[in-house]
């Protein structure tokens, strides 16, 4: 898959190969909205295609669709206006709507390539949807082993009795 | 376009096709093995007072708020905690009528995140022996001491249950005529300022009236002096551009209202302007993020006319005051047309008053340009005893900032 920016000879592009080895290429510019890829460019330039191995084509796909709208988001051009706050935060809102075994897969590349604004955007999709949640549905979604004796428990409930409120 | 010719692994459905539905469920198999670390970063993201209501999940989210590494993901983390204000608390019918205290346990605020009244964690960080007057507030942080003298100072996070004994300040202050604290928000610091002239004698040998703490050198230290022909009358200071904006009289040419400011930093007094916007009452100073605002009530001359509240921001440029807004008539008649106390977060200025027994306000969004009322707090005297509400005059954020 291509990801065709501006016709900009001057950038330079780089291949990069998923877990089930499908190849893209994209500028320089969008695959250093990733840190991790970033020091590999610096470290191996941009002849050699980079593995990433632990991120399968159809998620770096979606992470390289983010990494290339956000980095037109920096460019300016003179025939086009700037494009707002309030329309990037509208296409991450859409972004991040996805299936939540997507947003977990996504959640680990977005760790693994060390893109801090993804990885925030997905963060907090998954914190609005356990937000709500009880402790009871918490520990049986996370499988976490409720450690409390009930003394202790009954100790954290009123402390807590306030946030309830 | 080149596609994938291999089949996929695990669960993972085609992401530009999503075929789940809004609100499903997420997935136990799947989450129950995110790394702890991203879970915990996850975590980090919810919304003030969720965090707290999923502390019985387990020990390990139990401990989390006291957690250094789990603080620094929440403080780097984009969505801040929401502002809240105004403060109110509860003060006991069984607190003698004279004690200027309040009932530790009771406080709330209006969340400006949720947009509505948030209980806050009581102050159990606090036990017998410490006062229990609001000094001044900052972020997540409060200042408590006695009403009437600063020999008892602590500075609590009452978030994360921590607190700090100051020391003996040098100087023997009454009341300082200014008090305020500021928070660097980089390093999550603080400096609490006393100011004041009122009750020293000018010119007295080592004449000094400003004094600093520092919670990094833990110490205090007294600083710059204020012309001695000056007093200051505003009790609340305007923080911004690390300086420390307030109202003074010029005591010897009877001249009202000059705006004054402390240098954080080179730690000097200086005077800014004599042409404070003028209305029939002294005005509020307030500072936002580097702005400088003031809300004026004025009188209006005819009596078929209303009184109205302006807002203004002080420009530093051509050294005048611009008048920004006015508080719409209607709100301003809802707060019983009399500011009794402002108070500012960042984007949020709140100006309340009293009415009819109760406080009211009414906040304004900078970014917005944009007057709201803020609905009066929900008071349910079935549920406990009687209290009367004390309005604070420093807004909180929570954070899980140190102390």
């Amino acid at each position: 898959m291509h990801f065709q920016g501006s016709p900009n000879m001057a950038e330079k592009r780089v291949k990069l190969i998923s877990s089930d080895n499908d190849e893209f290429e994209v500028d320089e510019a969008v695959a250093f909205e990733s840190e991790t890829l970033r020091n590999m460019i610096q470290d191996t330039g941009t002849n050699v295609p980079i593995s990433i191995p632990n991120v399968s084509s159809d998620i770096l796909a979606k992470v390289l669709e983010y990494c290339s709208y956000h980095a037109e988001t920096m460019e300016t051009h003179d025939d086009k206006p700037p494009i707002t706050d309030a329309q990037i935060r509208e296409w991450d809102a859409d972004f991040v709507d996805v299936h939540p075994a997507t947003l977990y897969s996504l959640i680990l590349a977005a760790n693994y390539l060390n893109i801090k604004n993804l990885l925030d955007l997905i963060c907090q999709a998954v914190a609005n949807n356990i937000r709500g949640k009880t402790a009871v549905e918490i520990r049986k979604i996370l499988h976490i082993q409720d450690d409390f004796t009930y003394e202790e428990e009954m100790e954290i409930r009123r402390e807590t009795k306030w946030a309830f409120d | 376009m080149m596609e994938s010719t291999h089949q996929h692994q695990g669960t993972c459905c085609n992401p530009r096709n999503p075929i789940h539905e809004a609100g499903e469920e997420l997935l136990p198999v799947l989450w129950s093995s995110l790394p702890t670390e991203l879970l915990e970063r996850v975590l980090a993201f919810l919304p003030f007072p969720n965090l707290f209501r999923l502390r019985t999940v387990c020990k390990r989210w139990n401990s989390l708020p006291h957690c250094s590494y789990f603080r620094q993901i929440r403080a780097s983390a984009p969505n801040q905690w929401g502002a809240c204000l105004p403060v109110l608390f509860c003060k006991d019918a069984a607190i003698d009528a004279e004690d200027e205290g309040w009932n530790s346990d009771s406080w709330s605020a209006y969340d400006t995140a949720s947009c509505r009244w948030l209980r806050l964690p009581p102050l159990t960080c606090l036990d017998a022996r410490h006062p229990k007057y609001l000094v001044v507030g900052s972020g997540g942080l409060l200042c408590i001491g006695d009403f009437d003298s600063t020999e008892n100072l602590v500075v609590c996070n009452p978030v994360t249950r921590c607190l700090r004994e100051l020391p003996l300040t040098i100087k023997q202050w009454a009341e300082p005529d200014v008090t305020a604290m500021a928070i660097n928000k980089r390093t999550g610091g603080y400096k609490l300022v006393l100011a004041g002239n009122r009750h020293f004698k000018p010119g007295s040998p080592g004449y000094r009236n400003t004094e600093i703490y520092d919670s990094s050198s833990k110490a205090w230290e007294t600083v710059g002096d204020i012309p001695v022909n000056l007093e200051l009358h505003s009790q609340e200071g305007a923080l911004c551009n690390n300086s420390l904006y307030c109202l003074a009289r010029d005591k010897k040419h009877g001249i009202w209202d000059i705006l004054v400011a402390f240098d954080l930093g080179s730690r000097k007094w200086s005077t800014v302007c004599y042409n404070i916007p003028y209305g029939s009452r002294t005005p509020h100073v307030i500072g936002s993020h580097d702005r400088i605002l003031a809300v004026a009530e004025h009188n209006r001359v005819t009596e078929t006319t209303d009184d109205c509240v302006y807002l203004f921001e002080y420009d530093l440029k051509s050294t005048k005051w611009v008048k920004l807004s006015q508080l719409p008539n209607d709100m301003y008649h809802r707060i019983g047309k009399r500011v009794i106390a402002c108070t500012v977060d960042g984007n949020y200025i709140c100006v309340t008053g009293c009415a009819g027994k109760q406080w009211c306000s009414a906040m304004y969004r900078l970014s917005l340009n944009k007057w709201e009322q803020v609905p009066v707090f929900p008071h349910d005297e079935s549920k406990g005893r009687e209290c009367e509400l004390l309005l604070s005059s420093s807004p909180f954020r929570p954070s899980l900032g140190s102390v």
